[in-house]
């Protein structure tokens, strides 16, 4: 061994490209996630609509979209929507024609997917009664949801939401595929002009592991707020999407919600 | 049957001292029949207890009363307002009958104070300094003023309990219903609280 | 799909086929080198003393934090050196093609989430476990081998599940690396024929199908071992002998 692979002068002189790259990065990130989350949740009503209709085509697509690899998806829009007439005259056009476009729409519809069947999960772990206590105080459908269901649904779903947040972000290395200059790719770059293998990409590692670990303790951040009350274990209620992987049973209510990895 | 849901239905004639009034009242389950032609007549200021064996029903006729569940036959006038399959009347009777649930139903992410404000403050439009007023109004009278800002996970089955009394008591109910309102509480309590109901009573 | 004559659909769907066995082979390879990787780590790291359980702690929190295609390139683009860093001369004669860089790149990943479940599933077990074993004197291999680890299995098959339909789902990244699987061959077909739509919808029902059916064996397993385990527990008298 010969010590560190790490050329230090060109880590140095790469970071600003690739800082850039991390922006962008963080830019997708943000976006596919916004809009991947208020497209999930017209989805999941859908989904958990009684009419049958509805809840098929919510199926079809968190199947589809949750089933397919993200490449492909990115392939799809990319080459795939650019080559129907119609939309090139349309006003969706300024969507499907960047490049930036079609990576946001792949990205959020992978997104979405995941999210509806972790929004669903969340939803139907709200004890019953709880929602009878409400409906029993006469308070309307639209805020028991806003007021009872979702504050303890975002607890419940909140360990696999941190789940899905987590491995979405490592997913979206792939946008470079689509042009799009993100951490992956500048340091992709780099190791072409250089032809050092190790330097840019364990960079560009670095960052992402750091990217990945803030958002992480977000999270616990977050969890822990939302957990103040939860002081005494036993009387709370059983969180049936907590990730625990020590509990087993637990580990196994996971892998039937099956987000993605844990 | 199909006679009666075809017509208007005609105003039921309920005394004004009849709070609640039932006439063959039926609840299916598939085939079974949990409710089977329930008449019945609680006046104003009247106390009734129904007592049974567990499946006769009991719980089935207090979840009809406030719509709870829908009921597939005869008529409920509960305050003068007949529950019919419009959404509108489940929500004016609501408003005027209050329930406490055999596990309590607490919602766990809002402390007793706020269990107690969430219903006056979406419902009927309070301030929330308003809705505090009167929360704690409700609290001091179930003797729990010193836990308004715990959470139901730290407070014991009794104390839990009467957070639920104050809660429903916070719409200021004209009428309320308790479902097996001891059978979650150990001996103990559950001689403690139905002194305490007694002592509700007499402070009305 | 009216321009393209028969032969060029057979020509492309037998570069699809290839393709997909390609696929199919970097999946399973990586799936079961992660598998036995991850047991192997999970029993090695697993109560022992506090450097192997920090070494384990790094290891897991970069593989879990790093793009799997950083990974990916970071094995193809600097396999060969590190290749000749640890074997020397004899390293350097040996080729990084994209599947070995791709086999080595998801298994290394995949088992720090493997040896995570399993480590998982083994702390999860009921200590009476460990100390029946020890008082029937059983050997090293046979607890591990015959009570513990089918009992831990039992308990990482869903997470197990998990990580295997999400590591069906990068095997693609491979692809960027120059693999020729599946992926890249609905490309070209989709490139030459102008018929995007019908070879990546295609491709991703592939996809979906395997998945869907390997999920489907899964569930039966796992109830096959749900009757086992009930079998067990009825006779308790039945321990002794």
């Amino acid at each position: 061994m010969t010590g560190l692979p790490i050329d230090l002068t060109l880590a140095r002189d790469s970071l600003p490209a690739l800082l850039v790259g991390l922006r962008t990065t963080v830019f997708v990130v943000a976006l596919s996630l916004l809009f991947g989350l208020a497209l999930a949740f017209p989805i999941c009503f859908a989904r958990m609509s009684k009419l049958r209709f509805p809840a098929l085509m919510a199926e079809t697509f968190v199947v589809f979209f949750r089933g397919a690899p993200v490449l492909i998806l990115l392939y799809l829009v990319y080459y795939g929507f650019g080559q129907i007439d119609a939309l090139r005259n349309g006003p969706l056009w300024i969507l499907f024609g960047s490049a930036w476009g079609c990576a946001i729409v792949a990205l959020s519809l992978n997104h979405a997917a995941y999210m509806t069947e972790i929004l669903r999960g969340s939803l139907l772990a709200v004890p019953r009664g709880i929602v009878e206590a409400s409906e029993a105080l006469g308070v309307s459908q639209r805020n028991i949801f806003l007021h009872v269901k979702m504050p303890l649904a975002i607890r419940y779903g909140l360990k696999a939401y941190q789940n899905e947040v987590v491995s979405f972000i490592k997913g979206t290395a792939v946008v470079s595929v689509v042009t799009i200059t993100d951490l992956a790719a500048v340091a992709n770059g780099i190791f072409e002009e250089t032809y050092d293998p190790f330097t840019p990409i364990l960079c560009a590692a670095a960052l992402y592991w750091a990217f990945v670990n803030l958002v992480r303790i977000g999270f616990d951040l977050w969890g822990r707020w939302l957990d103040r009350h939860k002081m005494d274990r036993e009387r709370a209620p059983v969180p049936v999407l907590q990730n625990v992987p020590t509990r087993g049973r637990l580990l196994r209510q996971i892998g039937r919600v099956r987000g993605r990895v844990l | 049957m199909s006679a009666l849901t075809s017509m208007p239905p005609a105003p039921l004639a309920v005394p004004a001292d009849v709070a609640i009034a039932l006439t063959g009242v039926e609840k299916r389950y598939g085939t079974h029949r949990a409710l089977a032609g329930i008449d019945l007549a609680v006046g104003r200021g009247e106390r009734i207890v129904i007592c049974g064996p567990s499946g006769s029903g009991k719980s089935t006729l207090i979840r009809c009363i406030n719509g709870l569940e829908r009921h597939d036959g005869g008529r409920i006038v509960v305050n003068g307002i007949e529950l019919t399959s419009e959404d509108g009347t489940v929500q004016d009777v609501r408003q005027e009958v209050g329930m406490v649930f055999q596990h309590f139903n607490l919602f766990p992410h809002l402390n007793a104070l706020e269990n107690c404000m969430l219903a006056p403050r979406l419902n009927r439009g309070l301030s929330r300094a308003q809705a505090e007023t009167l929360a704690m109004k409700h609290l001091e009278r179930v003797h729990l003023a010193d836990h308004v800002r715990k959470y139901p996970g730290r407070l014991s089955g009794g104390q839990q309990q009467r957070v639920a009394i104050a809660r429903a008591l916070c719409m200021e109910p004209r009428i309320l219903l308790f479902d097996e309102p001891t059978s979650a509480l150990d001996p103990e309590w559950s001689t403690r609280c139905s002194a305490s109901w007694r002592n509700w009573r007499r402070a009305v | 799909m009216t321009h393209l004559s028969l032969a060029e659909i057979n020509g492309y769907l037998r570069q699809l086929g290839e393709g997909a066995l390609i696929t199919l082979e970097l999946f399973l390879t990586s799936f079961a080198l992660a598998f036995v990787m991850g047991v192997f780590i999970a029993l090695a790291t697993l109560s022992r003393g506090r450097i192997v359980t920090a070494a384990w702690r790094i290891y897991a929190s970069i593989f879990m934090g790093v793009p799997s295609l950083l990974v990916i390139f970071l094995v193809y683009y600097g396999g060969s050196a590190m290749l000749i860093g640890l074997f020397g001369a004899w390293g350097r004669s040996i080729d990084v093609s994209p599947f070995g860089a791709g086999v080595a790149a998801l298994s290394i990943v995949y088992a720090a989430y493997i040896a995570e479940l399993v480590r998982g599933a083994i702390d999860n077990l009921p200590k009476g476990q460990f100390e029946a074993a020890r008082a029937l004197a059983l050997p090293r291999g046979v607890l591990w081998g015959k009570v513990i680890l089918p009992q831990a299995m039992r308990l990482a098959l869903p997470g197990l599940v998990n990580v295997w339909s999400f590591m069906l789902k990068e095997t693609p990244l491979v692809s960027l690396a120059g693999l020729q699987d599946l992926v890249a061959s609905a490309k070209i077909a989709a490139g030459a024929t102008k018929e995007p739509f019908i070879f990546f919808i295609a491709t991703a029902l592939l996809f979906i199908a395997f998945s869907g059916l390997t999920l489907k064996l899964a569930m039966r397993l796992e109830k096959r071992l749900d009757r086992g385990q009930n079998r067990d527990e009825a006779p308790a008298s039945e321990v002794a002998a």
